[in-house]
């Protein structure tokens, strides 16, 4: 029997040749993605907890198509192969995935998810898609697709450049007019928050105006890291604890939003 | 070194505006050039800076051009200055310096913005593009949220709850009720400042500044041709300027407008004057906490003092010693986001001669100041303005 723990918002079993993720919620015992989760961020999640452990993966086989291979490889460090590797990535129907040794697995969904209100989530999944559509010309700032891919390393890996401290997000030119080096040093994935806010629906972004009113409006917290670099991040849709000033959080990767039909993931906060 | 007068200013009424954005400049520059004593006449402008964020979109390219084409400035060198809602501002900064420089004698420095013409997404769009798109925007912050963060941080940090907040949004509603340019004339009750809907944790709707249209315009002129216009200017003694990280995070601290003390500085020294000597000063309330931490940036209260200043009425109309926001403010008065820094200079510089409505004169008033910021604070220009030459 799986014994499962909490990671990252989500539930997590392992052993030195399996690893498994569920997502922590359920909608009529039937496991389900929450509101900003899906395949890429519960594989980049694994990915995490196996480094977290001391596994030294740095490629995975994977023949389905339900993740984003960029943003998996930019976010977790690893590579992708399609032939038999060490390590096979395989995504399950029931909101859950697998990185195993073995090709075949049988993974039962832990007890302990939380039951998702129906309603939310099928307005919830509406509005990824409507977001999602080729269609649907957001009245959003735009961000292009080059300058998105410019600083994804440092937005979902959280790499800083060094310039005499640590800099993040990623700057230009320093002080004395000399170009600041690629950033190649990991923060910490966790913070302490400085400050926060609840913005109501009318008072949100644009490119949240689909989300926002069946969210509830949205929350950003102002984080401060060990290295004593800071930064603003969006909670996680699904985050039931009311931040405070004080309280620790965990730096993880969700989907942020949908732009020409391409889902752009960053990080948020779970408070933990 | 020319000394630098204003000699006119004239704005629209703040509000929703049933005039297009010709329409509404015209307006303004027209009450400015009729402002002007004697003598004037638009052919004797040289040159024209007109700041605005870009009214929605509809015109972002030459935008001076078709504005000035359309108010008798045909001809002249103008431009559009841009630094989000302090533009215009800058647009002065720009004016001051032109003259200062001995290359012009009489210059327009105005703003506006049309933004109530747009459906509510657009309008959200161009109400947010002025902080770190990249970074803060996709993290979910508009303005409101921006300062949210600022304002619960300050209260972290020092003795000052929301109340403070609430009683400048009483305040600065009073001051504004009899102001005929005022885009919301009403007086707003503490309790209803207190309770009103939540915009972003812990601000709510009666700490925000409304969303207005409106043009302002101010003309200036070098001493040497001061006297063919007016035997009474209103001399503007120095101007201050500065910029700041534009994100949040990049700054050392959320709880203090770095670009507003350099600012200041600048223009208290240049004006060789400290913050007692001024009487009343139009500041960057876009919502109640920028106004809070204004008074401390500029001097008329100490660090972490903004909140007793306000709890004390500190800045109220011919209470304390200087009237912070006599027009009300950006929260009453309306914050057209490019027309707001000129708009301040033509509440300035009639206080200061004396042409306000009777009900909302500030006595005495000798010395003005303006401080008009971009965005979070990324941007910011102080203006000191005196009845003498030589304050």
């Amino acid at each position: 029997m799986l014994e499962y723990s909490n990671w990252q918002g989500y539930m997590v079993s392992f052993d030195s040749e399996s690893f498994h993720i569920f997502s922590s919620w359920q909608l009529q015992s039937i496991p389900v993605f929450g509101p900003d989760s899906d395949y890429t961020t519960l594989a980049i999640s694994l990915v995490n907890l196996m480094h977290s452990k001391g596994v030294d993966i740095d490629n995975v086989s994977y023949n389905q198509s339900d993740i984003d291979l960029e943003v998996l490889k930019i976010a977790a460090g690893i590579d992708i192969q399609s032939d038999d590797g060490e390590w096979n990535l395989i995504c399950h129907d029931d909101a859950s995935l697998s990185i195993t040794k073995s090709l075949d697995v049988n993974v039962s969904k832990p007890d302990g998810l939380s039951e998702i209100d129906p309603e939310l989530y099928h307005q919830i999944n509406q509005a990824w898609e409507k977001e999602s559509s080729i269609e649907n010309v957001s009245q959003g700032a735009y961000i292009s697709s080059q300058q998105y891919n410019e600083s994804l390393s440092s937005r979902l890996k959280l790499l800083a450049q060094f310039d005499h401290k640590t800099i993040w997000p990623p700057r230009q030119l320093n002080d004395d007019g000399t170009p600041i080096n690629h950033p190649e040093v990991q923060l910490s994935r966790t913070c302490k928050i400085e400050s926060w806010t609840k913005l109501s629906a009318a008072g949100a972004p644009s490119e949240f105006s689909i989300r926002a009113p069946i969210l509830d409006g949205i929350s950003t917290v102002y984080v401060l890291f060990e290295e004593g670099n800071r930064g603003v991040f969006l909670l996680t849709d699904d985050q039931n604890k009311k931040p405070e000033i004080g309280l620790s959080g965990e730096i993880v990767v969700r989907k942020i939003y949908s732009q020409e039909g391409e889902i752009r993931y960053g990080t948020k906060v779970q408070l933990i | 070194m020319v000394d630098v007068a204003i000699i006119g200013a004239g704005q629209t009424k703040y509000g929703n505006h049933a005039s297009g954005l010709k329409g509404m400049w015209a307006e303004a520059a027209k009450n400015a050039f009729e402002s002007v004593d004697q003598n004037f006449h638009p052919n004797r402008i040289d040159e024209a800076f007109i700041g605005s964020v870009a009214f929605g979109g509809s015109q972002l390219g030459n935008t001076a051009a078709l504005l000035t084409e359309h108010s008798a400035m045909k001809g002249i060198s103008v431009r559009r200055v841009e630094n989000a809602c302090a533009s215009s501002g800058f647009a002065l900064r720009d004016a001051w310096m032109a003259i200062k420089s001995g290359q012009a004698d009489v210059v327009v420095a105005g703003g506006i913005e049309k933004m109530n013409d747009l459906t509510p997404e657009r309008k959200r769009f161009w109400l947010g593009v002025s902080g770190d798109t990249e970074w803060e925007r996709l993290a979910g912050l508009t303005f409101p949220g921006t300062y949210a963060l600022m304002a619960r941080r300050y209260f972290h940090e020092f003795d000052s709850t929301h109340d403070d907040l609430v009683n400048i949004s009483v305040k600065n509603h009073m001051h504004g009720l009899h102001n005929e340019f005022a885009h919301l004339r009403k007086d707003v009750s503490f309790d209803k400042a207190k309770n009103g809907f939540m915009v972003a944790d812990p601000l709510t709707l009666y700490d925000c500044c409304p969303t207005s249209d409106g043009a302002s315009c101010v003309v200036l002129a070098a001493d040497h041709v001061v006297r063919e216009f007016t035997d009474d200017p209103l001399w503007l003694l120095s101007s201050g300027a500065a910029s700041d990280n534009l994100a949040l995070h990049d700054r050392p601290s959320i709880t203090q407008l770095m670009a507003t003390q350099k600012a200041a500085k600048t223009a208290y020294s240049m004006a060789g004057l400290n913050p007692d000597d001024i009487d009343l000063a139009e500041v960057h309330d876009c919502f109640t906490i920028a106004e809070l931490l204004a008074t401390e940036d500029l001097g008329f209260a100490a660090r972490g003092e903004g909140g007793k200043f306000a709890r004390q009425g500190l800045g109220r109309r011919n209470e304390g010693d200087v009237c912070i926001n006599p027009s009300g403010g950006l929260k009453s008065k309306g914050h057209p986001l490019g027309a707001t820094g000129t708009g301040q200079a033509v509440e300035v510089f009639k206080q200061l001669k004396g042409t306000v409505e009777s009900s909302r004169l500030v006595r005495d008033a000798e010395i003005g100041m303006t401080h008009n910021v971009g965005g979070s604070g990324a941007t910011c220009a102080v203006h000191i303005f005196g009845r003498e030459r030589n304050a």
